[in-house]
């Protein structure tokens, strides 16, 4: 039974390590500080006595009531000229587009009195419907980025724009060699401006470039990327490609294969996943079935399900591949055959950037007919969201060594960064007489630019999108610049001189007649997007449609048949045989992008820093990720808690070496191989970023014309000294308590409650002891609407009656809605110190547990309940265990034990069903946090806005005129000694009742939406009104899946769980 | 120019009418220049003054400037017709001041009123006009209390010299004491001690009851009195702060009945209810300027914050946006929106705000404490008729609790902490 597996978050729980037991039911693993929070800087903090503390009690009481005899004074600064639009105190929604190289995403931003604060995905883009990631929800705290450029710069002094183009104009008239280095560029008005810059000088050629390429599969694919359907596809076999947080285009993705994930009352079928990979990613940690491969072994995996579905399929065999392990043959043919059986309606993917195993990819998926318009693969509907080519890039870099570039242009890129050692791309750029950096921030390669031209943040951009052929999206200033020399509206001028459009760099410079983007842009797409106008009234008709797209922010039209390229791609039989000669052997290492942090782009952003990796549940670092086993034999650290810290290592490839990075024990891991993540090790990004963990893009290998994350032959040698990892796995445990629960398909489809069976309890009657349900020994009264008996005199339980509903079958552990809760919520960021300490603020947290199907039963008939001998076969299940993903928040129990331990009811019960939370009542005993089973309160240590240790990291300090900003309004900044925790976002519930209130009708379901369930990409999260049988989270209340967390304490919670449901094939085995 | 037409036609009105006055001296005798005063000031100050120019010109002796006083009856009752019928000097005045067209006042004002108005004309005298510059210095509006510390320090003379008269006394009695003693031999009798410290202890040895009384009394008014004090802190009704533009509540809410929410337009659509922003004030004092010395010199004011030049009539000066000292400042922690209860709630704004139309600047009228709001939740039924938001629930509340009874906010969970707190 699915029921009975052994759950763990970590090595530490798994073999019970002794710390991990002590702290495991404390709720705060530390003793209470009280040196360090009442020592400031410049008390010896160990020298505060009890005297000292009772001083600083009267001084305090003292002061407080003395400051408060009289009211300050407060100013209040009404507009000059209000502008139209802003209302104070009501949100302001723009569409807009995000887009970095990275992810693609349709989002609207919410302003507040002219201050975005908040993104959320664009729910009417055909592309990324309404989703968003933590990356993109992260990016509202970038444009407060207090390291942003305010001006250009000549060298490394401040100069004005005149001087600047000037003279660039002087330096580009000479003529020569121009070059423009740039990420991806999806905007189509900024291809034609670069067009248009290559007309007038004719030395110009533009070089794109990913920092994690895409070129190979580009190249299989004869020069573009055709369009995946994740939601057309029974069975989805992915070779180490991370679909659902970082490969291609993860938002998208995640949403369509969320959508064949779903099951419930009306669909008993899903989706089966299975991923072959080496490191444990997230998609991985969401497979059915996870097969364990060495990274080298990716196209020999390729090549083995080619031949085997070839074989079934009636296609020729290509040169057997051998592999490291028998088993992955024996899956390989079992996976071949569920996708000869699923045919047409399956998809294949890798994430090698090799182009012959993305040809064998490709040729797989056509011997499955998975090729057509409305079938998993479209390969006639071009996506253009890679299309960085490494072979151009190199050439490049031969060019600029060979001193042939006389001016380097770069936009978007940070190459002295993550340009691989192996190219030698910063040798190459102090070659380069002239360079110019259009970056926002004075990043590695800016620092190194002979011009700096500052540009806008994307919210403060004009600006375009073309992510599919046919597919277009605007963007849109949600503020004005930050940085301007000039407010018009204001008629002030500042001291700063301002950063400007990129595209108006180019403009400006081909001394174009419309140096202004915004003007450009609009002709440019009156021009070549929006359908054409009659003469009569053409101008009156595309401003109409102009502006609706600019508020719906997507635009859609027939896509235009895909022009082939030239067909460059190899032969299937070349591609077979470059796989085999590709480089093997040794420690191999994959370089890895993890959930977060990605390429690195945002780097500097806390928010992403401070996010735990779904898998690692590390924060602030990046780590060598390895088998436990193969660490114990290697003598590495393997638990890591308060008194042991994480092994050092040095990890060399190819004369390059990171040196010291921590190892962190991953289950999961292949053995033989290690993960790094990319991203790291910023030496130029900012205050936040520089200096966390180790650069892995120096590691990037240069094979085949194309860069390759994969590296084998590694050495990993032990080096000096310890390292802490701030790792939030083992924090907030519910003590092994059944809190998860899961069945298989299988099982679903026979019974709808599988893995949901009611749990009794133990009852004494009389003298005998019988086993009950938990309802029958209810010593309280019901609160639920729907036994109304209480709530005497009070008509609110007619009214609402807010729910939750969280599918563990639909959530991927993305982490999307950590970073939204943390942004609408003024969550504080606390950074590494404080985490080491499990004082992590986020008000939800994920879960990860790691499962076994070794059960009580199974140890007992293999006698091995002593258990210690259990745990010991345990950590070798660790090997390969199945990933489960669970986020938990405040219950919001209609019997919450916080609310009967507070002393002075600063907790408290609200007829809608939330456990409301009173800050300003608050005196912080911190009862409510020990007496809470599910451990979802956080107690402020220390005045995380204020208190100068947090100055780097936390955005909303009083001193960061800048980060600030980014805090909503609406919500409280809580100060130190106070508990909080998730409100459901009552602000969000009153707004729209309120709304609702105005407009004379009742709330409409999906209006009131919490935050993290609106940045849910696969709807994971259902938030509305229980009361309304019409409601989808009404509905799913009649589920059969559904059950509460720790139901047998009778919390009776208002946020209530789905099973998980794993299309395992334990059937297929028994075959 | 932006200038509403409308009001260069009042003036031409007006100016026309003071023509009129001055040519016919007997119509002027007959009408009511009182009167013309009064209709003047309702209809015409937008636009027109004597001595200076506004939007229309000046008046001062119009009623000699023009052709006759027929025509400026005929100008002010329907200037559009003397225009179309190409009077020259019509078309001259209309010329000079920006072709600006006036109010018709043809059916608002009756033949009798404009008379009265050109017989004003006739006789008006200049009123000063606005100083050109203003700072934004703060003027001092709120008395400040005097009274209280005045108190105080007479309690402290008065205990002063009770105290001198006591030592004196004491001291005269102690040698007078002496005196006898030594003429009498005997010794300075049980009780009295050489200090008043020890005349104290003596008295209070003697008196432990009524001591102990006393003390227990002393405390337990000090008790009540701290206790009232403490719960009073940062509570201010009846603050009134000075503010850098001694703007008249009475004036616009009170004289010229101006709806709250013309200016404070936010309190039906959000949270704030906002102080109006100075292209509010303009709407209106692009025209007016004010009738005294006091009013030009507040409403110079708000030109200069505005960047607004009279002289030019646009807005061309740098703006120096008005830092006001904010009255109703409810602190962070709770949440308080003005929409809910405005249109939701439908509770008139002087309920919190007490009678604002009497107030010059303005000063807190409501305690603004918790209890204070809760009470209110208490006592105030649910405005659920006609609102579409709690039709359902009305229905069921009816069923539940019958139809007589009052719901008020406190049953609908009003008093739950989440309602404001979060």
């Amino acid at each position: 039974m699915a029921n009975q597996k052994k759950y763990w978050k970590g090595l530490e729980e798994l073999t019970a390590s002794p710390s991990f037991v002590k702290a495991k039911t404390k709720e705060f693993v530390e003793e209470v500080p009280v040196d360090e929070f009442l020592g400031n800087q410049g008390q010896n903090p160990s020298s505060t006595s009890r005297r000292d503390f009772l001083k600083f009690l009267g001084f305090s009481v003292a002061a407080a009531s003395l400051a408060a005899c009289e009211a300050p004074v407060v100013k209040t600064i009404p507009y000059v000229i209000k502008p139209e639009e802003v209302t104070p105190g009501i949100d302001n929604w723009y569409a807009s587009t995000y887009f970095d190289g990275q992810d693609y995403c349709s989002i609207l931003i919410k302003t507040r009195d002219g201050r975005p604060i908040k993104v959320e995905g664009n729910t009417m883009s055909g592309v990324t419907k309404g989703a968003a990631n933590a990356r993109v929800q992260s990016s509202v705290l970038s444009l407060y980025n207090s390291e942003r450029l305010t001006g250009p710069m000549i060298g490394k002094k401040k100069a004005t724009w005149e001087q600047v183009d000037k003279e660039i104009g002087e330096k580009l008239a000479k003529g020569g060699n121009i070059r423009i280095l740039t990420s991806t560029i999806i905007s189509p008005s900024t291809d034609q401006i670069i067009a248009d810059f290559k007309e007038k000088y004719s030395g110009t050629k533009h070089v794109s470039w990913d920092a994690v390429s895409f070129s190979g599969l580009m190249k299989a694919n004869d020069g573009g990327i055709p369009t995946y359907a994740f939601n057309k596809a029974d069975v989805i076999v992915s070779i180490a490609a991370d679909f659902l947080t970082n490969w291609l285009s993860p938002i998208e993705f995640s949403k369509q294969y969320a959508e064949g994930r779903k099951v419930g009352k009306n669909k008993k079928e899903m989706s089966r996943h299975i991923q072959f990979e080496s490191i444990m990613t997230v998609s991985g940690a969401n497979a059915d079935t996870r097969v364990q491969i060495k990274p080298s072994e990716e196209g020999a995996v390729a090549i083995g399900l080619y031949n085997a579905v070839a074989k079934q399929t009636g296609g020729s065999a290509l040169a057997a591949p051998s592999f490291s392990d028998a088993k992955i043959s024996e899956r390989i043919d079992k996976t071949a055959a569920e996708l000869v059986k699923s045919k047409g309606r399956s998809l294949v993917v890798a994430g090698s950037n090799d182009t012959a195993v993305q040809v064998v990819v490709k040729e797989i998926n056509k011997l499955l007919d998975n090729y057509g318009a409305d079938k998993s693969i479209n390969a006639d509907k071009a996506c253009y969201l890679r299309q960085g080519s490494d072979e151009d890039f190199a050439e490049l870099v031969s060019d600029m060594k060979a001193g042939k570039v006389d001016v380097l242009i770069t936009y978007n890129v940070n190459p002295v960064y993550n340009a691989a050692t192996a190219i030698g791309f910063t040798e190459a750029y102090a070659k380069v007489p002239c360079k110019i950096a259009l970056a926002e921030v004075k990043d590695e390669t800016a620092s190194g630019a002979n011009y700096i031209c500052p540009t806008h943040n994307y919210m403060e951009s004009w600006g375009d999108a073309n992510p599919y052929e046919g597919q277009y999206s605007l963007a849109q200033p949600a503020i004005y610049p930050l940085f301007s020399k000039k407010f018009p509206r204001e008629n002030v001028e500042s001291k700063y001189e301002g950063t400007r459009h990129a595209q108006e760099n180019f403009l400006k410079w081909s001394g174009s007649e419309t140096p202004d983007y915004y003007t450009y842009l609009q002709q440019y797409w009156k021009k070549s997007i929006l359908p054409e106008q009659g003469s009569e009234g053409g101008d009156y008709m595309f401003i109409d449609l102009w502006n609706k797209t600019l508020s719906s922010g997507v635009f859609e039209k027939e896509a235009r048949p895909r022009v082939m390229e030239s067909a460059s791609s190899l032969s299937l039989s070349d591609a077979a045989s470059k796989i085999s000669a590709a480089p093997k052997g040794g420690i191999e290492a994959v370089l890895y992008e993890k959930t977060g942090i990605g390429n690195g782009n945002q780097a500097n952003n806390p928010w992403l820093q401070e996010m735990p990796d779904p898998i690692s549940k590390v924060t602030w670092d990046n780590y060598v990720t390895m088998n436990p086993a193969e660490m114990k034999e290697k003598g590495y650290n393997l638990l890591l808690d308060d008194d042991r810290n994480a092994s050092l290592v040095t990890v060399s490839a190819n004369g390059v070496s990171l040196s010291p990075i921590p190892v962190y024990p991953q289950p999961g891991q292949a053995r033989g191989t290690i993960g790094i993540a990319l991203g790291y090790g910023r030496t130029n990004a900012g205050k936040v970023a520089n200096g966390i963990g180790r650069n892995a893009y120096q590691l990037v290998q240069w094979t085949n014309n194309t860069f390759q994350y994969n590296v084998a032959n590694v050495t990993v040698t032990k080096a000096e000294g310890t390292y802490k990892l701030a790792a939030t796995q083992t924090h907030h445990t519910m003590i092994g308590r059944p809190v998860l629960k899961e069945t298989t398909l299988e099982e679903y489809k026979k019974n709808a409650a599988a893995g949901n069976e009611e749990e009794k309890i133990p009852v004494m009657l009389g003298s005998k002891s019988e086993d009950r349900s938990f309802k029958d020994v209810n010593l309280w009264d019901d609160y639920d609407s729907k036994s109304p008996v209480n709530m005497t005199n009070n008509a609110g339980n007619l009214g609402l009656r807010w729910k939750m509903a969280i599918d563990l079958n639909s959530c991927i552990g993305c982490g999307a809605c950590v970073v939204s809760c943390s942004a609408e919520n003024n969550v504080p960021v606390v950074g590494k110190a404080e985490i080491l300490n499990a004082r992590e603020m986020h008000w939800i947290r994920i879960d990860r547990y790691y499962s076994s199907d070794l059960t009580m039963e199974k140890a007992k008939e293999e006698n091995m309940t002593e258990s210690h001998r259990m745990y010991t076969m345990m950590e070798a299940s660790s090997d390969n265990p199945e990933v489960a993903f669970q986020p938990v928040m405040c219950q919001h129990c209609n019997h919450a034990p916080c609310e009967t331990v507070c002393p002075v009811i600063a907790t408290s019960h609200a007829s809608e069903g939330i456990n409301q939370m009173v800050y300003n009542r608050c005196v912080g005993t911190k009862y409510c946090a020990n007496n809470c089973p599910y451990k979802v309160r956080r107690f402020n240590w220390f005045n995380y806005y204020r208190d100068e240790k947090f100055l780097t990291v936390n955005p909303a300090q009083e001193s960061n005129e800048m980060g600030r900003m980014v805090l909503n309004p609406d919500v409280v900044v809580r100060s130190r000694g106070v508990m909080e925790k998730c409100s459901l976002c009552i602000q969000r519930i009153q707004v729209g009742k309120l709304k609702a209130k105005i407009e004379s009708r009742t709330i409409k379901d999906g209006e009131i939406n919490t935050a993290c369930a609106q940045s849910c990409p696969t709807q994971a999260i259902v938030f509305g009104n229980g009361n309304d049988p019409e409601s989808r989270v009404a509905k799913l209340m009649d589920d059969e899946r559904n059950y509460l967390l720790l139901a047998d304490l009778d919390t009776q919670p208002n946020v209530f769980y789905m099973t998980k449901v794993r299309n395992s094939d334990h059937h297929l085995l028994s075959e | 120019m932006n200038i509403p037409s409308k009001k260069l036609q009042k003036s031409l009105v007006a100016f026309l009418a003071f023509v009129l006055a001055l040519a016919t001296p007997n119509i002027s005798n007959a009408a009511d220049a009182g009167n013309g005063q009064k209709v003047f000031k309702a209809n015409c100050t937008s636009c027109h003054a004597i001595g200076r120019k506004v939007v229309g010109p000046d008046l001062e002796g119009v009623t000699k400037r023009v052709p006759s006083t027929d025509w400026m009856f005929s100008w002010i009752k329907n200037n559009a017709a003397v225009l179309k019928s190409g009077d020259k000097y019509a078309t001259q005045v209309f010329n000079d001041n920006g072709k600006q067209a006036m109010t018709v006042f043809d059916g608002t004002l009756s033949d009798d009123q404009i008379k009265d108005v050109i017989a004003y004309l006739a006789v008006a005298k200049p009123d000063a006009g606005p100083t050109a510059t203003a700072g934004t210095g703060a003027t001092e509006t709120g008395a400040p209390e005097k009274g209280k510390g005045q108190f105080v320090w007479i309690i402290v003379i008065i205990i002063g010299i009770l105290f001198i008269i006591v030592t004196v006394l004491r001291t005269v009695r102690k040698s007078l004491q002496t005196v006898v003693d030594e003429k009498t031999g005997e010794k300075t009798q049980v009780g009295t001690g050489t200090t008043v410290w020890q005349d104290i202890g003596i008295w209070i040895r003697n008196h432990k009851s009524r001591f102990a009384v006393t003390i227990i009394f002393f405390i337990a008014v000090s008790s009540v009195y701290s206790w009232e004090y403490l719960w009073g802190i940062d509570v201010t009704p009846g603050y009134h702060p000075s503010q850098p533009i001694n703007f008249m509540h009475k004036v616009h809410a009170g004289d010229n009945g101006i709806a709250c929410i013309y200016c404070h337009s936010g309190a039906e659509k959000g949270k704030v209810a906002g102080i109006p922003t100075l292209n509010v004030c303009m709407n209106c004092h692009k025209g007016i300027q004010g009738s005294t010395p006091e009013y030009q010199k507040e409403i110079a004011k708000v030109y200069y914050a505005a960047g607004w030049d009279p002289a030019k009539g646009d807005y061309t000066n740098p703006p120096h946006p008005v830092q006001w000292n904010r009255v109703h400042s409810l602190p962070d922690f709770a949440y308080f929106n003005h929409s809910q209860h405005v249109v939701v709630g439908k509770v008139e704004c002087e309920k919190c705000h007490g009678d604002v139309k009497t107030f010059t600047t303005d000063q807190q009228f409501a305690p603004l404490t918790m209890g204070w709001c809760i009470n209110c939740h208490r006592e105030t039924p649910v405005q659920m008729e006609g609102n579409g938001y709690y039709a359902k629930l009305h229905e069921a509340i009816k069923q539940k609790f019958g139809d007589d009874k009052k719901i008020t906010e406190a049953d609908m969970g009003g008093l739950e902490c989440g309602k404001c707190h979060y």
